[in-house]
C-alpha cells in the first residue's frame, strides 16, 4: 500500500510535467494544426537559460520567469520566421522544418553549454536534497509514503497554471481570439481578429509553457541535452490520449500517462525502469488505433 | 527556335543515347578506380556513404514516392544491423546468409508497423514513427543478453573476410566491402527504379498525390501502402546489415533518433522523390559532418556539425525543396532540354480536339 501510494505520487509528479508539455503541444496544435516536434528542444534551451541566471545567483523564480520570457520570444519568432512561410508548402515540410529546428537547437545548446558537465538545477520549492533521508525536513508522510515538497510544488504549479490558462482562454479577449482562430481562422479574420498575431502569441505561450515544464523537471533529473527526448514522447502520448485539440485532455492525459508509466514500471517486471518509455509508445498506438480523437478531442470530419 | 540555349535534343535520339552512355562510362570509371586510387579511410567513408544511400533510398520510397512520413527508419536500420551482428557473432553464421534474414525480418516488422499507418496519417504517423525511433535503443539496452546492451556488440574481423574467389586478401577487406556494397546497392537501385516504372510504382505515386482520386480509379491504397512500408523497411534493414559488416561494431547510440533525422536530412538535401537524390544524400550524411567537425574541432565545438545539419535542413526546405537534384535540374534545364519526340512535332489537331472533348466530359 505504502509502495503503491509512493508510486502514485511519483506518477502524478511526472505526469504534471508531461501535462505541461502536452498543454504546450495542444496550444500550438489548436492554433495552427501543427505538431511542434521541436517543443522539447525549445524547452531545453530555455531551461539552460534559466540555469545560467540561477547560477549567477538570481532567485530561481526570477530565473524561471526570464527563461519563460525567452521561450515566449523564441516560440513567437519560430512561428513568424519558419512555420508560417513554410506552412504553404505542405504538412510534411513543416514536420521537416521542425525536425531541423530540433537538431539545431539541441546541438546549439551543446555548443553553448558543455554537455560533459553535469548541472544541478535548483528547485524553487523547499528542498534538503543533500542531506540523508532521516535528517530531511522537506516532505510529508501520507500513508507511509514520502511526498516531497518539490513534488507537491510541481503538482500545485500545474493546478495553478490550469486555472490561469482557463481564465485566459475563457475570460480575456486574447483567449477569445485564440479560441476563435482555433475553430475557424477564416471567420475569425472576417470578424476582425488579427489571426497572424494570435498565432504568434499562441506559439509564444506554448514556448513559455514548455520552458516552465523544463525548469520544473530539471531538479529531479540532471540538466542534460537528452533531458527532453523522453519527455516529448510522454507529452505526445498525453496529448494523443487527451485529444490533440483539448487543453483539458492534455492535463488529464498527462496525469494518466504519468501514472501508467510509474505503475507499469513498478509492477510489471519486464517493463522495469528500462522500458518505461515503451508504455508511452503503447499508449500512443493504442489510442490512435482505438479512438484516434482521444478522450476529449473533437472528431475531425474531412470533406472529399 | 529562338536563341541557342537551351539546346534541345529528342528523347531517345542518337545524341541523347550518347549522352547517357557517356554518363554511364564516367560513373563506371569512378566506381572502378575508387578502391585503387582512394586511401583506405576515404574508401571506407565512400562505402559508408553508399550504405546510408541505400537506407535513404528505402526511406525515399516510403516518404518521397508514397507520401508516408517515417521518422523511424533508424529502428529498421538498427534492426538489420543487429540481426546480422547477433547471427554472425553468437551463432557463427556466414555474413552473406544473414542478409536474407534481416531483409525478411525487417520486411515483416515493416508491414506490421505499417498497419497502423493505414489509419494513422500525416502528423500522427510522424509521431508514431518518432516514438518507435526513440524506443528502439532502449529495447536494445534492455535485452542486453542478446544485444550486448550499452557496451555494444563487436563482430570479429575474421568472421568478415573476402571470399576466396574474389582474389582479395583479407588485409584488403575494405575493398571487398566496397564492392559488396556497390553490388548490393546497384541491384537495389535497379529494382527500385524498375518498380517505380511499373503499375505498382504509378499506383503508389497516385496514392501520394491524391489518395481519394487513386481509390476511385481502383488503386487499393491500403495494400500498396503496407507493401511499400515493408519494402522500405527491408531496404533500410539490408543497409543496416551492410553497416554491421562495414563497421563491425554496433552500439545502441548509433541507432538513436539522430540517425533517423540524418536519414531524413540526407533525403531532403539530395532530393525528395528522385532516384539520384538518396545517393547524393548518403554522401552528404557522411561528408558534411566530417568536414564540418574538422573545423569544429579547431573551435573545440564538435556539436557544430549538427547545428549546421539542422540549419541546412531548414534552409533547403525554404530555398530548394527539390534538394540538390532539383537545383541541378533547374540549372541544366537552362542549358539542355531533352524532350519526348512526339511533343516537338506539329500537334495533330484533330486528335487534340478529341482529347480535349474527352477531358471535358
Amino acid at each position: 500500500m505504502e509502495l503503491f501510494l509512493q508510486r502514485t505520487f511519483d506518477g502524478l509528479n511526472n505526469g504534471s510535467v508531461y501535462a505541461l508539455v502536452a498543454l504546450a503541444l495542444v496550444v500550438v496544435y489548436r492554433g495552427t494544426g501543427h505538431l511542434n516536434f521541436a517543443q522539447g528542444e525549445m524547452a531545453l534551451m530555455s531551461t539552460y537559460v534559466a540555469w545560467v541566471f540561477a547560477d549567477k545567483g538570481f532567485p530561481v523564480v526570477i530565473a524561471i520567469a526570464i527563461a519563460m520570457t525567452f521561450a515566449f520570444l523564441l516560440g513567437a519568432g519560430v512561428e513568424r520566421a519558419l512555420v508560417r512561410p513554410i506552412a504553404k508548402q505542405s504538412e510534411l515540410a513543416v514536420v521537416i522544418v521542425a525536425l531541423g529546428l530540433f537538431t539545431a537547437l539541441n546541438a546549439l545548446t551543446q555548443v553553448f553549454w558543455d554537455p560533459t558537465l553535469t548541472r544541478a538545477f535548483p528547485t524553487p520549492f523547499p528542498n534538503d536534497g543533500s542531506k540523508p533521508l532521516d535528517q530531511r525536513d522537506d516532505f510529508v508522510t501520507i500513508g507511509g509514503a514520502h511526498v516531497f515538497y518539490r513534488q507537491i510544488g510541481v503538482i500545485l504549479a500545474l493546478a495553478a497554471l490550469v486555472v490561469l490558462l482557463w481564465a485566459v482562454f475563457q475570460k480575456t479577449r486574447f483567449g477569445l481570439a485564440m479560441r476563435a482562430v482555433a475553430i475557424n481562422s477564416e471567420s475569425a479574420r472576417l470578424a476582425g481578429i488579427k489571426v497572424s498575431r494570435t498565432l504568434m502569441a499562441s506559439w509564444g505561450l506554448s514556448g513559455a509553457l514548455g520552458a516552465l515544464a523544463g525548469c520544473l523537471i530539471a531538479p529531479s533529473v540532471l540538466l542534460t541535452p537528452q533531458m527532453m527526448f523522453g519527455i516529448l514522447i510522454y507529452a505526445s502520448a498525453a496529448a494523443t490520449l487527451g485529444g490533440f485539440d483539448s487543453p483539458v485532455g492534455a492535463v488529464v492525459g498527462g496525469l494518466i500517462v504519468g501514472l501508467v508509466e510509474s505503475l507499469a514500471s513498478g509492477y510489471i517486471g519486464w517493463v522495469g525502469s528500462d522500458l518505461k518509455l515503451l508504455t508511452a509508445v503503447i499508449v500512443i498506438l493504442a489510442v490512435l488505433l482505438v479512438r484516434p480523437n482521444g478522450l476529449f478531442g473533437s472528431a475531425k470530419v474531412e470533406r472529399v | 527556335m529562338s536563341g541557342s540555349l537551351p539546346v534541345v535534343i529528342d528523347k531517345g535520339s542518337a545524341t541523347h543515347r550518347v549522352l547517357i552512355a557517356l554518363g554511364c562510362v564516367v560513373l563506371a570509371v569512378a566506381l572502378w578506380f575508387a578502391p585503387t586510387q582512394l586511401p583506405g579511410f576515404r574508401l571506407d567513408q565512400v562505402t559508408l556513404a553508399l550504405i546510408f544511400a541505400l537506407a535513404i533510398m528505402g526511406l525515399n520510397l516510403l516518404t518521397g514516392f508514397t507520401g508516408q512520413i517515417s521518422l523511424g527508419h533508424s529502428a529498421f536500420f538498427g534492426l538489420g544491423a543487429y540481426t546480422s551482428g547477433v547471427l554472425i557473432d553468437s551463432h557463427d553464421w556466414g555474413y552473406a546468409r544473414t542478409f536474407p534474414i534481416s531483409i525478411g525480418l525487417c520486411f515483416v516488422v515493416g508491414v506490421v508497423s505499417g498497419l497502423p499507418a493505414l489509419r494513422i496519417k500525416g502528423l500522427y504517423l510522424a509521431l508514431v514513427t518518432l516514438s518507435i525511433a526513440v524506443v528502439f535503443p532502449t529495447i536494445l539496452r534492455r535485452y542486453d543478453s542478446i544485444t550486448g546492451g550499452s557496451s555494444g556488440l563487436n563482430v570479429s574481423r575474421r568472421a568478415i573476410r573476402p571470399p576466396d574467389w574474389s582474389n582479395i586478401s583479407s588485409d584488403d577487406s575494405e575493398i571487398w566491402n566496397y564492392w559488396l556494397v556497390v553490388g548490393v546497392g546497384a541491384i537495389c537501385f535497379l529494382l527500385v527504379r524498375n518498380l517505380l516504372r511499373t503499375r505498382t510504382g504509378r499506383a503508389i505515386i497516385a496514392v501520394r498525390d491524391n489518395e481519394v482520386a487513386a481509390a476511385t480509379v481502383g488503386v487499393n491504397a491500403a495494400v500498396f501502402k503496407t507493401i511499400v512500408y515493408g519494402l522500405s523497411a527491408a531496404l533500410a534493414g539490408l543497409a543496416g546489415s551492410l553497416y554491421c559488416i562495414q563497421t563491425r561494431a554496433l552500439s545502441p547510440q548509433s541507432f538513436e533518433l539522430t540517425l533517423a533525422i540524418q536519414l531524413l536530412t540526407g533525403m531532403v538535401l539530395g532530393g525528395v522523390a528522385t532516384l539520384a537524390g538518396p545517393i547524393i544524400g548518403g554522401f552528404m550524411v557522411v561528408f558534411v559532418p566530417y568536414y564540418v567537425s574538422d573545423a569544429a574541432q579547431r573551435l573545440e565545438r564538435p556539436q557544430l556539425s549538427n547545428v549546421i545539419f539542422g540549419v541546412l535542413l531548414i534552409v533547403f526546405m525554404f530555398v530548394a525543396p527539390g534538394g540538390l537534384v532539383g537545383l541541378w535540374r533547374k540549372l541544366t534545364a537552362k542549358l539542355l532540354r531533352i524532350v519526348p519526340v512526339a511533343r516537338r512535332r506539329e500537334p495533330p489537331t484533330a486528335l487534340d480536339g478529341t482529347a480535349a472533348a474527352v477531358g471535358r466530359t
